[in-house]
């Protein structure tokens, strides 16, 4: 009944099977030989396809596009964030250096460690001081192993 | 779909008899587009209709909005050197409910802190989600606590003042609050220029709260201050003062230097002073500034105002005699004594021997509203407007409230309640020609980030008080004062002086009567005497032992004028070391500065004394009473002074203005421009940091020999 259906055409090898009081199978194997078939080609489906793949290709490229841009502007905002928290606390740094220099500046620390060292404050006239013409000239003192001793004396 | 809808189509073209295939499509399709409809309608409620809620969701957990502290602005003397600055501290905190035990925590941090431990404990119980621990603590603590690795527990930065100068001016600068605010001096009078605007950062966290995004507004510095307080001069004033402190056991002590021309202040110490970076609850007695806001009766010190006005409305001259009547005189039906009994003596020597009866003789000319006139016209009775808060006007009363002895009071300086800084504006006045110059202690204000902190002092605008003449009378006097009278302490190396001592009796709080032991001993003066560069004046509260302003503050006085005109590197008027000059002031006797009357003036002037108004209340001021001198209970003399050897020279420090090279101005030259023009000229440069030159040391202009090192130092 199956072979007659399906209208099958080529050798066929009857087997034989036989189950008590069932009717008896037979089983054909037909070989088929699909080599002289030629698929037509089907214009309309390959555009089709093809606008459909290169669809999803753009489709994905745009997704990973900008997925990257996403992903990039948040590593980039942690490296801004870390350069800033780098920048404050330089400037930090810089702060807490220019009070150590201020505190090592102290008048009353200096005079301490000088005279730990010997050292004593000028008395009156050991001083010289070579009249200028420019009044304010600011000028770097220079010590001389040279006592200048007063006329009066 | 459609491509699955156009083949469920053309297969139904060429379908036979059964639809099975076809159907089970559809079923298929239609459960598909059931389901991406679904989809897309969840995703339309989720991203369009409830894009608000969830968007609000997502801010609240990954944006916060904080407030960022301005920084405080530094304050600066008039070099550019810092006196007051900020800079960023840790401070510890806990988030309660993640410790999981708290007293175990707080003994770590008790010990590693230094603190209370039930303290620290209490606090952690007090929160769930935020509790202080410590705020603003130093490095080594900080380091300690993050030993400890502690759960629960993190650190903040916050900002903290810090004094480098430890104690220097410290009343001047005056301290601030744990949130930065101003509580006195500088500190809070300009409290709204120092502390800036603070700015606003909405952050972006992710689920590690990395921040990874911020939006800000910069919050706005705080401006600087710069004074007219000189460090190195305010350092001598300081160490001087100490050194008197330590010599008379004084209670309390003022040294004031100003710049008679400008009003400038260039000292203002105080003793006893406190420590601004760790305050460990001083009082009041330390955190006050006596200078502005302690009232005393000035003593003989006012004998200044009382001949200045004379001599101004022409009533007397110096050279005038004047009959001091054996040291007594009866004003109005009291008989009041001085400490001597002179007879006659000029006016010139009045001031030189501080004779009371003198001065109530010349005041008695002038008369009440004539002398009220001049006080007020020197400054009394009203503040001087220096940048401090709580300055007293002191007690003034008006001549229309004045008693019929007050005028003899006045005179010499009793019934009347002045503060230092209004003592040193009289000195100051008569030191500039005659004209008042308002005492000034701030130069200006700089902006935040400027580089440059010293800038040019614009003076207040003065007003004349008396003539030039009458002025030059009164300067010559006041060098009497130092040379033949009760001032010679104050004879001062190589330049000249003058001034006037002042002894003035204390109230003793007990009893309300003027005390026989405490006094005030005081000294105004200036130098050199013909253009003179600086005033200074010196209060000394309470010495024990010798109590007289001429055996006291004088010293005082001489120590530090001296120091400071040789650093102001003010030209020497007077001859170095000159004998006679230098043995007046060695061979000082008791008997040689006594001043005052030696009897109160009783009834009136306690009167006067107990109505007068309460003094300011935020002190603990006492109204003290003038000199005064029981006759029959001298001072002990002090101990001979030798001749002073003469001070071995032992080598020379040259300062040559001619010679040497000038040094060029490097500002804002690159590294190599700098190198090319040292080396052209023959100067050794020493340079750190890069970028354009910022700072150099000598400064421009400086000479130094060839040869010489020239510090440049660059940034950007």
């Amino acid at each position: 009944m199956a072979a007659r259906e399906l209208n099958i055409t080529g050798m066929i090898t009857p087997v034989r099977r036989s189950v008590a009081g069932i009717t008896p199978e037979f089983y054909f194997a037909k070989a088929i030989d699909n080599s002289r078939l030629v698929l037509a080609v089907d214009p309309r489906s390959r555009r089709e396809i093809r606008i459909l793949f290169s669809s999803a290709c753009a489709l994905f490229l745009v997704l990973m596009f900008y997925t990257w841009q996403h992903f990039g502007a948040l590593e980039y905002g942690y490296k801004i964030e870390a350069q800033k928290s780098e920048y404050e606390r330089l400037v930090e740094s810089n702060r807490a250096l220019k009070l150590e220099e201020a505190q090592l500046r102290d008048p009353g620390r200096i005079e301490l460690m000088a005279r730990e060292m010997g050292l004593d404050s000028p008395s009156p006239g050991q001083i010289v001081r070579l009249e200028s013409d420019v009044p304010g000239v600011q000028v770097v003192a220079q010590a001389t192993p040279i006592a200048v001793i007063p006329a009066a004396q | 779909m459609y491509f699955i809808w156009e083949k469920i189509l053309q297969n139904k073209a060429v379908s036979t008899a059964s639809s099975r295939p076809h159907r089970r499509l559809i079923f298929l399709a239609a459960f598909f587009a059931l389901w991406c409809v679904t989809i897309c309608l969840r995703l339309f409620w989720l991203q369009v209709v409830a894009y608000g809620d969830y968007s609000q969701r997502a801010a609240r957990q990954q944006q916060r909005s904080i407030e960022v502290s301005p920084v405080r602005g530094n304050i600066y003397d008039r070099n550019g050197n810092e006196l007051a600055m900020t800079a960023q501290v840790d401070s510890v905190f806990a988030v309660p409910s993640e410790i999981s035990s708290v007293p175990q925590a707080a003994a770590q941090l008790a010990r590693a802190l230094g603190a209370d431990r039930a303290e620290i404990a209490s606090r952690l119980r007090a929160g769930h989600a935020f509790a202080w621990v410590a705020r603003k603590i130093d490095k080594d603590a900080s380091a300690r606590v993050r030993a400890l690795n502690l759960k629960g527990i993190y650190f903040q930065k916050e900002s903290r003042r810090f004094y480098p100068k430890q104690q220097l001016a410290a009343q001047v600068l005056g301290y601030v609050g744990l949130d930065d605010e101003g509580l006195g001096g500088i500190e809070h009078s300009f409290d709204e220029r120092l502390k800036g605007q603070p700015g606003r950062m909405l952050i972006s966290m992710d689920a590690k709260h990395r921040w990874f995004g911020r939006v800000e507004k910069e919050p706005d510095p705080g401006e600087n201050v710069v004074l007219t307080i000189d460090e190195n001069i305010q350092h001598v004033a300081e160490r001087e003062l100490d050194r008197a402190m330590a010599d008379s056991h004084a209670e309390a002590g003022t040294v004031i230097v100003e710049n008679p021309h400008t009003g400038e202040i260039l000292a203002l110490a105080n003793r006893p002073v406190f420590n601004a970076n760790s305050l460990n609850g001083a009082g009041a007695k330390y955190l006050k500034n006596r200078a502005v806001s302690d009232i005393y009766e000035p003593g003989s010190t006012f004998k200044l105002v009382t001949l200045a006005a004379a001599i101004e409305e022409k009533l007397t001259t110096p050279s005038e005699v004047v009959d001091c009547q054996m040291g007594s005189i009866t004003v109005n039906g009291l008989l009041i004594h001085d400490h001597k009994p002179y007879g006659l003596l000029t006016v010139a020597q009045v001031l030189e021997n501080s004779s009371d009866v003198g001065a109530i003789k010349i005041a008695l000319r002038l008369g009440d509203e004539r002398f009220d006139h001049y006080i007020r016209a020197f400054g009394f009775g009203s503040q001087t407007g220096i940048e401090l808060p709580g300055e007293t006007r002191g007690i003034t009363r008006p001549a229309s409230r004045w008693s019929k002895v007050s005028i003899g009071a006045i005179s010499m300086g009793q019934e009347i309640g002045v503060s230092a800084m209004q003592l040193v504006s009289m000195a100051t006045t008569i030191a500039n020609d005659g004209v008042y110059m308002p005492p000034r202690l701030v130069a200006g204000v700089t902006a935040p980030r400027s580089a440059q902190q010293s800038i040019t002092f614009h003076p207040a605008q003065g007003r004349r008080v008396i003539s030039t003449n009458t002025a030059a009378q009164m300067k010559r006097m006041m060098e009497g004062v130092v040379l033949s009278g009760t001032g010679k302490k104050a004879i001062l190396d190589g330049y000249s002086s003058a001034g006037k001592t002042g002894t003035a009796q204390k109230v003793d709080s007990v009893t309300g009567a003027y005390s026989h032991r405490k006094h005030v001993a005081s000294f105004a003066g200036f130098a050199p005497l013909n253009d003179p560069a600086i005033t200074v004046l010196v209060i000394l509260d309470s010495p024990e032992g010798a109590q007289e302003g001429g055996l006291v503050a004088a010293p005082v006085f001489s120590r530090v004028a001296q120091q400071v005109l040789e650093y102001l590197n003010v030209p020497h008027d007077i001859e170095l070391r000159d004998p006679k000059r230098l043995t007046l002031r060695a061979q000082v006797k008791t008997e040689d500065v006594t001043e005052g009357a030696p009897d109160r003036i009783v009834g009136e002037a306690e009167t006067a004394q107990q109505s007068a108004p309460a003094p300011v209340a935020a002190s603990e001021t006492k109204l003290v009473p003038a000199a005064y001198r029981p006759a029959g209970n001298p001072a002990p003399p002090p101990a001979a002074a030798a001749v002073p050897a003469p001070v071995p020279v032992r080598g020379t420090i040259v300062l040559d203005a001619v010679g040497g090279i000038a040094v060029p101005d490097f500002h804002g030259k690159s590294l190599r421009a700098c190198l090319e023009q040292a080396q052209t000229i023959g100067l050794e440069l020493e340079v750190s940091g890069s970028g354009v030159a910022q700072s150099q040391s000598p400064a421009a202009g400086a000479r130094i020999p060839p040869g010489g090192h020239v510090t440049v130092r660059f940034g950007r």
